[in-house]
Parts: C-alpha cells; sequence; structure tokens
C-alpha cells in the first residue's frame, strides 16, 4: 500500500458524493487516474451505492400507498393538539439543532466574560462596624415618642396605621 | 438537492414545500396531503431498508405523517421539511429496532482487522462487468447485508445512497456533526462491503477466475 494510498481511500468517499474541497477533488483525481487499486476501489463504491440505491427502491416500489394519506388524515382528524410541554420540547430540539454552533459560541463566549468579570473585579467585601444600626426601620412619617408608664419607663412608634408599645421591664420608674 | 425535489412536470409548477408547510399550519388539509404524498414514497423506502418488514415500514410511514402534522405548528423552517421529516422517520425505525430488543451498535473505534480490510484490493462481484442489472439473489444478498448492520449504519447508508441527502441534511437528519457524518458513512460503507464480500465470495470467486 503506497502512501497516496492510504491517503486516498478515506477521501474517496466524499469525492463520489461530491463533498470533498476543489483542491483535495484535484489531486485525489490525479491520484486516481494513475493507480489501478483506487481506481477500482471507487468503482466499487459507485457500483455498492447504485446497488443499495437499486435493490431498495425496487422492494418498495411494489407497495401500494394510494390510502395512505386518507389513513393519515383520517388519524390526524381526531389527533387533539399536542400537550405545549411537547410542543416547547419540540421547539427546544429545533433551535438547538439549528442554531447548535452560535448558542455554543454564545454560551462559551458568556462564560468566558463572566469569568474575567469575577478575575477583574472582585466583589467589596463591605464591613458593618460592631455596635452601629445595619437597617434605620424608622421612616418619614414614624413618630417615635418616649411615654412614662408610671411603674416602667417606655416608648410609643407610630407609624401610619401601625402602633407597636415598649416597656422596660428592667427599669421601673419608681426606681431610678 | 433541492427542497422541493419536485419531479419534472408539464405545465404549473406544483407549490414548494415551503407554500404547502405554511398553508398546512394554517390548518389547510388538502395542503398537508399534497406534503404526505409527495414524501410517502421516500419516507416508506426508508423505513422499509430500516425495518425490512413491509407492515411494520407501512405503520412507521403512517405514524410518521401523523407526528408530522402534530409537530408542524412548531416547525419554524430551520431545516429542510424532508429533513425533518426524515429524522421523525429515522426515529421512529431507531425506536422500533431497539423495542423488538436489537441493541445498538455504533462502531467508533477503527480496528486494526478493518483498516487492513479497507487496504484489500476491493471485489469486483458489485462492479464486475457481468452486473448489468441486479439479479433477485443480488437483490437479497444486499437485503440480508443491509440487515446485518447496526441501526446507526444502516440510517446513515440508506439516507446517504438512496434518498442522497447531502452530508448537511445527514447531519441535521441524524442529530450528529458533520465530521461524525463523514466517519460514520466511511464505517457503514466498509461494514458494508465486507458483508457483501461474505455473502458474495464465491460469486466474486467465479468472476475474478472467469476473467483470467
Amino acid at each position: 500500500m503506497k502512501r497516496r494510498c492510504e491517503e486516498s481511500v478515506p477521501l474517496l468517499g466524499p469525492w463520489i458524493d461530491g463533498e470533498l474541497a476543489e483542491e483535495d477533488s484535484a489531486w485525489l483525481a490525479e491520484h486516481v487516474s494513475c493507480c489501478k487499486a483506487c481506481s477500482a476501489r471507487k468503482a466499487l463504491l459507485e457500483a455498492q451505492r447504485d446497488a443499495i440505491r437499486e435493490a431498495v427502491v425496487d422492494k418498495a416500489a411494489s407497495a401500494d400507498l394510494s390510502g395512505l394519506a386518507d389513513a393519515v388524515l383520517a388519524r390526524v382528524r381526531n389527533d387533539r393538539d399536542p400537550a405545549p410541554v411537547l410542543r416547547l420540547r419540540v421547539w427546544g430540539t429545533e433551535t438547538w439543532r439549528a442554531h447548535r454552533t452560535r448558542i455554543s459560541a454564545v454560551a462559551g463566549l458568556a462564560v468566558a466574560a463572566s469569568l474575567a468579570l469575577v478575575a477583574l473585579l472582585p466583589p467589596r467585601v463591605e464591613t458593618t462596624p460592631r455596635g452601629t444600626l445595619v437597617a434605620d426601620a424608622r421612616g418619614p412619617n414614624t413618630t417615635v415618642e418616649e411615654v412614662d408608664f408610671e411603674s416602667h419607663e417606655g416608648a410609643v412608634l407610630q407609624s401610619g396605621q401601625t402602633t407597636m408599645i415598649w416597656i422596660d421591664d428592667d427599669t421601673p420608674a419608681v426606681l431610678r | 438537492m433541492t427542497e422541493s425535489r419536485k419531479p419534472p412536470g408539464r405545465g404549473a409548477d406544483p407549490p414548494d414545500d415551503r407554500s404547502l408547510v405554511r398553508a398546512a399550519q394554517g390548518g389547510d388539509a388538502q395542503a398537508f396531503r399534497a406534503l404526505v404524498e409527495r414524501y410517502q414514497r421516500r419516507v416508506y423506502q426508508l423505513a422499509l431498508g430500516m425495518v425490512k418488514d413491509a407492515d411494520e415500514a407501512m405503520d412507521i410511514t403512517q405514524e410518521t405523517f401523523v407526528r408530522v402534522h402534530r409537530y408542524l405548528p412548531s416547525f419554524k423552517g430551520d431545516s429542510s421539511f424532508f429533513t425533518w421529516t426524515y429524522r421523525i422517520a429515522t426515529n421512529l425505525c431507531l425506536d422500533s429496532a431497539r423495542k423488538r430488543g436489537r441493541t445498538e451498535r455504533v462502531e467508533l473505534d477503527e480496528s486494526d482487522a478493518e483498516i487492513e480490510a479497507r487496504m484489500d484490493p476491493p471485489s469486483a462481484a458489485l462492479a464486475g462487468p457481468h452486473r448489468a442489472a441486479l439479479n433477485a439473489e443480488l437483490k437479497s444478498k444486499i437485503d440480508d447485508a443491509l440487515a446485518a448492520l447496526s441501526e446507526n449504519h444502516r440510517a446513515i447508508l440508506l439516507l446517504r445512497e438512496v434518498e442522497g441527502l447531502s452530508y448537511e441534511e445527514l447531519a441535521r437528519t441524524l442529530g450528529i456533526r458533520k465530521g461524525t457524518v463523514m466517519s460514520r458513512l466511511f464505517h457503514a460503507r466498509l461494514k458494508m462491503q465486507r458483508k457483501l464480500r461474505e455473502y458474495l465470495g464465491d460469486e466474486a470467486k467465479d468472476e475474478g477466475e472467469g476473467e483470467g
């Protein structure tokens, strides 16, 4: 087996299928024209293709399909719409198959961009000083009024329709 | 390969697939019937090649078009109508084979024996000068050889050799990459060649002797 033949063998199929690039076709044609073995291999591939086609087409040709369309239409008349989930799945599969490369490329770019952002802009860690308020419940319409409940100190918070009353159990007013 | 694959005819050209699909999506039953009648023979051919049994092939063909109708509203035309239809038919054939308990055997690795086999001088059984037309026996051998292939190899071989799908269309129909199409088709042809050589061994030998 010559090296040229080893390179030719896998390309013979795509060549007879018309799927080979022009420059590859050119050197392959040149090789096949002067190589008996590769010329016979090409002839066999073509003969095998024609034989399969002839055998399968002939076998199917005798089938009577005249009633098939009617049978299909009769069945689909009673066929209800597929569930939305099924339709969504079909749409998703179609979209993925049609745009697989583009979707993969966009997803890859998105992941790369996210990683770059994380690497370049680390999230800031904010620390809250101990003892300071992290939130202030008081709004513009909120009032807090200290009240002497006689026995205990306390306060009343009024915010809209909400009223909250605090009574300090630890420090009775009478003891102060 | 044109999308509509319309046969040459006289008078006004029949509507192409795209307009029929649009009309069928709008509820036109006659447009859907036209699509069925346009592709039923090809789908049946594919199914018969895949499952061998004529009744089962007919059932698969009918079921294919029922599903085509069911999912037609979801068909956006990203692929051509026949590629979409063939994909449904191929999947039904593969499902049918799996239900019968036939295991998938997709040989992706090339063994040394295979490499050696492809380097062998090819058999002249099919390409020989005596093969003017396929006789019944040879057709039967081809049928047997096809049946002995894995489902995936048989599907790609039928779609390419009989239906003439391009590699791009094969990739879409079978849901595989174009590189996989080339590799799978190469191995399918190689396997078919070896099976035929097994079945036609004696005939090939006789022909070779006759020519000498």
